[in-house]
């Protein structure tokens, strides 16, 4: 198997042309070396079978960021053939060192100079074969977007890969360059090859620019535009998560019911309420993670998330975060991980903790499911609304405490340099690909949590043998009575207590739980719910389950991400005494007024 | 050449560069006006990103926006940077 690596600046369209090369093969994994997972996939190129990894966007092979550090070190842990440098045609003064730079270090390499269709528009001619000859090695010009001189290079890869051979590692390791001569060096071929207009400009990226970052108009559209996400995702979403719970409803009760009925009643039981359930439970977020991830990854392609960097960059930055940690945390209304694993874009690694330990507030799609479900089952049409607005202000409000308390610690004199993306219309197969990454990963993720989850739910409330269902004497209510003392003060039942265990493996199991706890549905469960609590306990029990714990794959991914027990240990220590003392406050408050 | 204002966006001088107010620097610029770099100041770390953003010496920079209290909309060349004016102040430019 010979081993292909694309190398690219960001925004230079590296993931278009992966995806157009790999197709939809293409899945997240672990390499020698490297600390954080990477896409790769498996091609046929000319005769030779290839493995094609998607490496991280980086400015610089030398740098000194943790994306070029696992560049770095992927390159040197992982024997590689080729390296495919992807290059912006609109940018080659800029971009064309680093091209030089793998060169030199005798990697086996081809340039591909991509966005020549947007090249061409500005005016800019780039003379391939020149530029080859010069730095003797192939060059091919193409649009990973529109498909211009993809097959050409697809060619010049294969021919590339089957002719080389990988460089030996310690070669590598060992040959560093300075950067200036390969600037200039940069220079004069950009200025014998290619030929361009003085001045770049981009009239419709700048109109737009003139409006989407209006002084005054700039952040009421940012908001405006973050709402319309929302409300297509959950417009969207509500009626395709019905869909789904009907179609596995009926398989339930059409084929798994009577055909598990003739098992033996503990098996029937572990299998239809508890694992059955519970995927049901997960599949029914499958449309909004797919819908959000669709115009997330539209407003991302589209060059709109760096003007959001900079819209929100002068509140960011008082509080020791960046614009890019407000994109995030925004991210992270969805669903916690993606936003911490987004994180990487910040190449500081004190303002990226500050973020880790910022985004696990934000009130993301599953918690919002367990919220929905309870103010529905406890409030009125009318007051349902406001307590969901009051636990979104509650949410903003401890990401932004969090970050006040830890921003002195977690101090980082990065520099907060962007680069701002000309204006690009989105390319539907990227949005979809995108999505489906997303929800595999998810479904890989949440899988194995639901399995595990209500597996232990299950267990828990049906066992030790003999004892009721989700009665005294199973061991949930024995580890209740356990949690009383600290629970009680804020207003949370013993089996609301059993409740908050399963909900720190996933809170997309909490009302599964619920479900394989009670044995109700429905309207039966809303009905044992109003028994559990009142609404000011309601309250305390939501602001706890907000704030006390991401989920087990946030703090997985935190720890994954961060390499480090130690923060992980600490986002869980201050989230839960934080979730403590906010329902501690607010019930004793509410009960002292007399509520 | 002169010293230059080198300050995180907390205002503390970083690296042990002093904070100088009358030094000319990229954050001095106001909309739609250019300068030549001639240098970019901080520590190794932080020299080698903006360099490798674009901020060299010799390339010439012009403001396309300022925000009134975030940060800045620069181009140089062909590349379109956003960045903080704290971080602006490190680059040093003639114009």
């Amino acid at each position: 198997m010979k081993r292909l690596a694309i190398v690219g600046m960001p925004n230079t369209g590296k993931s278009t042309f992966f995806n157009r090369l790999t197709g939809s093969s293409s899945r997240v994994g672990n390499w020698p070396g490297v600390t954080v997972d990477l896409l790769g996939a498996r091609v046929v190129l000319g005769s030779d079978a290839v493995e094609v990894i998607d490496l991280p966007g980086i400015y610089d092979l030398h740098g000194f960021s943790d994306d070029e550090q696992v560049v770095r070190s992927f390159l040197e842990n992982n024997s590689v053939d080729l390296v495919g440098v992807i290059l912006n045609a609109t940018q080659l003064d800029h971009q064309l060192p680093m091209a030089l730079q793998i060169c030199q270090l005798g990697m086996n390499s081809v340039i591909l100079i991509n966005m020549i269709d947007e090249a061409e528009q500005l005016g800019v001619r780039i003379d391939a074969q020149a530029l080859s000859k010069e730095i003797k090695c192939p060059v091919v010009l193409l649009s990973a977007r529109n498909g211009t001189g993809f097959h050409e290079a697809r060619d010049v890869l294969a021919t590339a890969v089957h002719n080389s051979e990988p460089l030996s590692l310690d070669r590598l390791r060992s040959s560093l360059h300075v950067d200036d001569e390969l600037v200039e060096h940069a220079g004069h071929l950009v200025s014998r090859h290619v030929r361009a207009p003085g001045k770049l400009v981009r009239k419709v990226t700048e109109r737009i620019d003139n409006v989407l970052l209006h002084p005054v108009l700039g952040l009421p559209l940012f908001f405006l535009t973050m709402f319309l996400v929302f409300q297509a995702v959950y417009t969207f979403g509500a009626p395709l998560q019905d869909a789904v719970a009907f179609i596995l409803g009926s398989f339930r009760d059409w084929a798994l019911v009577p055909l598990a009925g003739v098992l033996p009643p503990t098996l029937y039981g572990f299998l239809v309420e508890g694992l059955y359930d519970g995927i049901g439970t997960v599949a029914s977020f499958v449309p909004v993670i797919i819908l959000f991830f669709f115009f997330m990854a539209i407003v991302e392609d589209s060059g709109y998330l760096a003007r959001a960097a900079f819209l929100t960059d002068a509140l960011m930055a008082r509080m020791g975060l960046d614009g890019r940690g407000f994109v995030m945390l925004l991210m992270g209304f969805g669903c916690n991980v993606p936003a911490l694993m987004g994180t990487r874009v910040m190449r500081s690694r004190s303002m990226r903790l500050l973020s880790m330990l910022v985004i696990p507030f934000s009130l993301c799609a599953a918690r919002l499911q367990v919220f929905i479900f309870i103010t529905t089952a406890l409030f009125t049409p009318q007051q349902a609304p406001l307590i969901l607005f009051f636990l979104y202000l509650a949410s903003f409000s401890a990401a932004f405490l969090t970050a006040a308390v830890f921003s002195r610690r977690l101090k980082s004199d990065e520099p907060f340099v962007l680069e701002l993306p000309p204006y690009r219309q989105p390319i539907l197969k990227q949005v979809l690909l995108r999505g489906w990454h997303e929800i595999s990963h998810f479904l890989r993720r949440a899988s194995t949590f639901i399995i595990t989850g209500v597996v232990l739910v299950w267990v828990l409330t049906h066992f030790p043998a003999g004892s009721t269902p989700g009665g005294s004497g199973t061991y949930a209510s024995i580890l209740g009575q356990w949690m009383l003392p600290v629970l009680e003060p804020i207003g949370i039942s013993p089996d609301m207590s059993v409740i908050l265990l399963f909900g720190f493996v996933a809170k997309e199991i909490v009302i599964g739980a619920l479900v394989a706890m009670t044995g109700l549905e429905g309207g039966a469960l809303t009905g044992y719910l109003a028994t559990q609590m009142d609404s000011i306990q309601a309250i305390s029990f939501m602001l706890f389950v907000l704030l006390y714990v991401p989920c087990l794959s946030t703090l997985a991914t935190q720890l994954n991400e961060s390499r480090s027990w130690k923060f992980a240990g600490i986002s869980l220590g201050w989230s839960l005494g934080l979730a403590w003392l906010v329902s501690f406050c607010f019930y004793q408050t509410a009960r002292l007024l007399g509520y | 050449m002169r010293t230059i204002i080198i300050n995180n966006c907390t205002g503390d001088p970083v690296n042990g560069y002093k904070i100088l107010n009358n030094i000319v620097n990229l954050s001095n610029l106001g909309r739609g006006e250019t300068a030549m770099i001639t240098g970019v100041h901080g520590s190794d770390g932080i020299r080698h990103r903006l360099q490798a953003m674009g901020l060299r010496s010799g390339r010439e920079a012009e403001v396309i926006r300022c925000s009134r209290l975030g940060p800045m909309q620069i181009r140089i060349g062909s590349v379109n940077l956003i960045m903080r004016r704290c971080d602006a102040a490190r680059v040093s430019i003639s114009t």
